[in-house]
């Protein structure tokens, strides 16, 4: 079940509505039912493997709580983190690794017992894998003590807001949220609904549109020119921001109407000077959790190396994001590039640093703006890696691109309008956080009529520039 | 919590509004075909102008025939009436305006999953069998046509209402999309606005991959599957010289020619040198669209070069 769907649209107010009737003492009981129920709805026999990831990470971080001795600790530890991952690591790579033997055994005239296997990949296995292993670290590191009622544990990693894309919430945040017996809260109701009114526009408005080009244009990549090309490159940066961020504020809107607190996934990221900056901004939680759980051990266990040691830990942490992401060559260099732009900057800070206070560069306006463009340069030439469905299609598109202007780029006039319409109210709302905080307010401006005006022409430009029908959004494949 | 309900029914109530003024208007005549002849008139003129697929699914659904004609606004000119007189039987043109081949492909499928149909006519030219011509208006409005939620929140439903509001109230005459310009201007505008779609051309490898799976479903079904090359102004014929597309559009020829019978009218002849026969460099005139609706059906040819497909059952 979509956010962007009709089913969903009935779905969630019925849910409020019954949480809210539920004496407070039980509602995790209707919220654990409702997830599993709006889980039910994807594909009902992978529900079992959730409930099974659940079941495993209950059982063995309650060993791990009751565990004193270190090295036993530490044995249940790597067992319940290897038995969460082995679902994700099934579904998603078997068939990549199955067919790699089979093709490479299949060259020297050799059989392999399994055929070609293709498995369909749970919807969000991902998001509550990396949920479940963060709790199980947590109470490792006994951050937190291991969930007594599998209940709430089942909520946390079922939760349906969080459950199909994130954001990848952390069990010290929500279970005492969870626990916690509240009232109705009208001014997170208001709230909620505004940043669902946001979502919408960003998924339906924007990424929608944009997709319309991109899909055209990288699915077809032999029919465009390199101008298309380059422009459909260009447009699947913020398709993708649109997509995975409206779909975030959706969740943490509808999370909240739920009276609860979930955080922020995207923070304006291409106002961002630089690729460190940008992944400070961009799928917060996702990065947060690599850095909480995967770059910072590595740092500190390869801290004798210095500088190196934290270039070694970029690496191998952004190499394991992009194998997150999916299970394809083309993910892999994705990951390895944002490793060397994060590794490149790393290793020039301190040069860097010293070049700007030494020119007072800092505050500049056009070195700011220098700043971003080279980003968002960055960015967009390693996600070509990313849409391409292949690594022979990704360098098609970098050499078309250069090379390929023989006649004119694709046009369709009112999809580049729509998005052009998108994009701008977008930039002009970011840039107005960005630069001027709590100025030119709409949504949380005092006066009534503005804000309902505001509400209006937002409900309007959704019904009137919106795509509807694409229930999908970018992060359910990974 | 009364005051915020009271609040979210106020908040809401401009919304309310204008669904009940679209259940009432009902544009596109969604909920039942309207008895109200003055209104019925305005949805013919605006509503179908507004968004054209919408309004002939609509119309098709209600009452179903088993001969469709697909494409652009070049073959929505061979009206279903001159059809008719010679199979005498119903035929629904579901053609548009700056229809793409994918919005063709699309309804295709989409009828042939809920219908019954023995024969389909496609209009295809050069532009339109490009790669680069590739806007899906089809799909949107089959989404609105499948949800009655969708029905009563979308754009063409909204404007369309509007319009025949204002028409109403201010009882003025609303033309949509008329071009601005006199013919001679509109005719050399046209001819330079031909530049849009082959400036742009490549060779549509999907679109090909696509005709051929609809060619193999009419094979396996019965279906017979003619493509319609409709005349085009000598003017505009030399275009393709111009942007040295020669060999493509012998490939595009070739291409359609292996999927089902084809009557090509495009190429220089009496028909397509007398500007007369014209409204514009593209459109022929209502006589020209008699004489291929003749042919078609009589199998007497003056000017259409016809190919018949010899796979396809039936269309020997």
């Amino acid at each position: 079940m979509a956010f962007t769907s009709l089913n969903f649209l009935i779905f969630f107010p019925l849910t409020a509505l019954f949480y809210w009737l539920t004496p407070v003492k039980y509602r995790w009981a209707t919220l654990l039912f409702a997830s599993y129920f709006f889980y039910l709805n994807t594909k009902p026999v992978f529900a079992l493997l959730l409930a099974g990831v659940t079941l495993t990470t209950y059982i063995l971080t309650r060993i791990i709580d009751q565990t004193k001795l270190e090295s036993k600790k530490r044995s249940i530890l790597v067992l319940t983190v290897v038995s969460i991952l082995l679902p994700l690591l099934f579904f998603k790579y078997f068939t990549v690794i199955n067919n790699g033997i089979l093709d490479l055994l299949e060259f020297y005239h050799l059989r392999w017992p399994l055929p070609e296997i293709k498995f369909l990949l749970p919807v969000g296995i991902s998001f509550y894998t990396f949920m479940a292993i963060g709790y199980t670290l947590d109470v490792y590191n006994e951050e937190i003590e291991a969930e007594k009622n599998i209940g709430l544990l089942g909520l946390f990693i079922s939760f349906f807001p969080l459950i199909l894309s994130g954001p990848i919430e952390r069990a010290k945040n929500m279970i005492p949220q969870f626990k916690a017996q509240k009232g109705v809260d009208y001014g997170m109701i208001t709230q909620g609904l505004k940043l669902i009114l946001w979502g919408y526009f960003m998924k339906l408005v924007v990424a929608d549109r944009l997709g319309i080009y991109v899909d055209a244009v990288y699915n077809n990549i032999s029919q465009h020119n390199g101008i298309s090309l380059l422009l459909a490159s260009i447009y699947y940066p913020f398709q993708i921001y649109a997509d995975l961020g409206g779909y975030s504020l959706i969740a943490i809107g509808t999370a909240k109407i739920l009276g609860f607190d979930v955080m922020q996934n995207f923070k304006r990221p291409f106002f961002a000077t630089s690729m460190a900056e940008f992944w400070r901004r961009w799928h917060i939680s996702l990065i947060s959790w690599l850095t909480d759980y995967v770059y910072t051990p590595l740092s500190f266990y390869f801290r004798k190396y210095k500088i190196w040691g934290i270039v070694t830990a970029l690496m191998i942490t952004f190499l394991i994001s992009g194998i997150w992401h999916g299970a394809a060559l083309t993910f892999i260099i994705w990951g390895l590039m944002q490793g060397i732009f994060l590794s490149i900057e790393a290793l020039t800070n301190k040069r860097k640093t010293l070049f700007e206070k030494k020119y007072n560069l800092s505050n500049k306006g056009w070195y700011i703006l220098l700043g971003i463009i080279l980003t968002f340069v960055l960015f967009t030439a390693s996600q070509v890696f990313g849409r391409a469905a292949n690594l022979k299609e990704a360098f098609q598109v970098y050499t078309r691109i250069f090379t390929d202007t023989h006649h004119l780029p694709y046009k369709d006039g009112q999809t580049m309008l729509y998005s052009a319409i998108g994009l701008a109210i977008i930039f002009i709302t970011e840039f107005r956080d960005e630069f001027f905080p709590r100025r030119f307010l709409l949504f949380e401006n005092k006066k009534l009529f503005i804000r309902w005006l505001s509400y209006y022409t937002v409900i309007f430009l959704i019904l009137y520039l919106g795509v509807f029908g694409n229930e999908k959004f970018i992060y359910f494949q990974y | 919590m009364i005051n915020y309900i009271k609040k979210l029914v106020l908040f809401s109530l401009p919304l309310i509004l204008i669904i009940i003024v679209e259940l009432i208007i009902d544009p596109y005549n969604y909920f039942s075909e309207g008895k109200n002849e003055k209104l019925s008139r305005l949805k013919n003129e605006i509503s179908q102008k507004d968004n054209p697929y919408l309004f002939k699914l609509i119309a098709y659904d209600r009452s179903p025939c088993s001969t469709i004609i697909l494409g652009d606004s070049r073959i929505m000119g061979l009206k279903p009436s001159l059809f008719e007189n010679y199979s005498k039987e119903k035929v629904a043109n579901i053609a548009i305006g700056g229809g793409t081949i994918q919005d063709a492909i699309e309804i295709f499928n989409y009828v042939t999953t809920r219908h019954t149909i023995k024969q389909v006519f496609f209009g295809v030219s050069i532009e339109t069998y490009s790669g680069t011509f590739l806007r899906n208006r089809a799909k949107p409005s089959l989404e609105i046509k499948n949800s009655f939620v969708r029905y009563l929140l979308n754009r063409y439903t909204f404007s369309s209402t509007y319009l025949i509001c204002r028409s109403m109230i201010r009882k003025e005459r609303i033309d949509l999309y008329r071009p601005p310009f006199a013919k001679e201007e509109f005719w050399k505008n046209q001819l330079i606005s031909e530049s849009r779609f082959l400036g742009s051309y490549s060779y549509p490898t999907n679109y090909y991959n696509e005709l051929k799976k609809i060619s193999e479903y009419c094979k396996e079904k019965n279906i017979k599957l003619a493509f319609i090359i409709s005349p085009t102004h000598i003017e505009l014929q030399e275009k393709i010289n111009e942007f040295n597309l020669v060999k493509e559009y012998n490939r595009f020829k070739q291409d359609i020619e292996s999927l089902g019978d084809v009557y090509d009218y495009n190429y220089p002849n009496i028909l397509t040198e007398t500007k007369n026969n014209f409204r514009d460099p593209y459109h022929h005139t209502d006589s020209v669209a008699r004489i291929i609706v003749k042919e078609i059906y009589t199998k007497e040819f003056l000017y259409a070069k016809f190919t018949p497909n010899f796979t396809i059952n039936g269309s020997k």
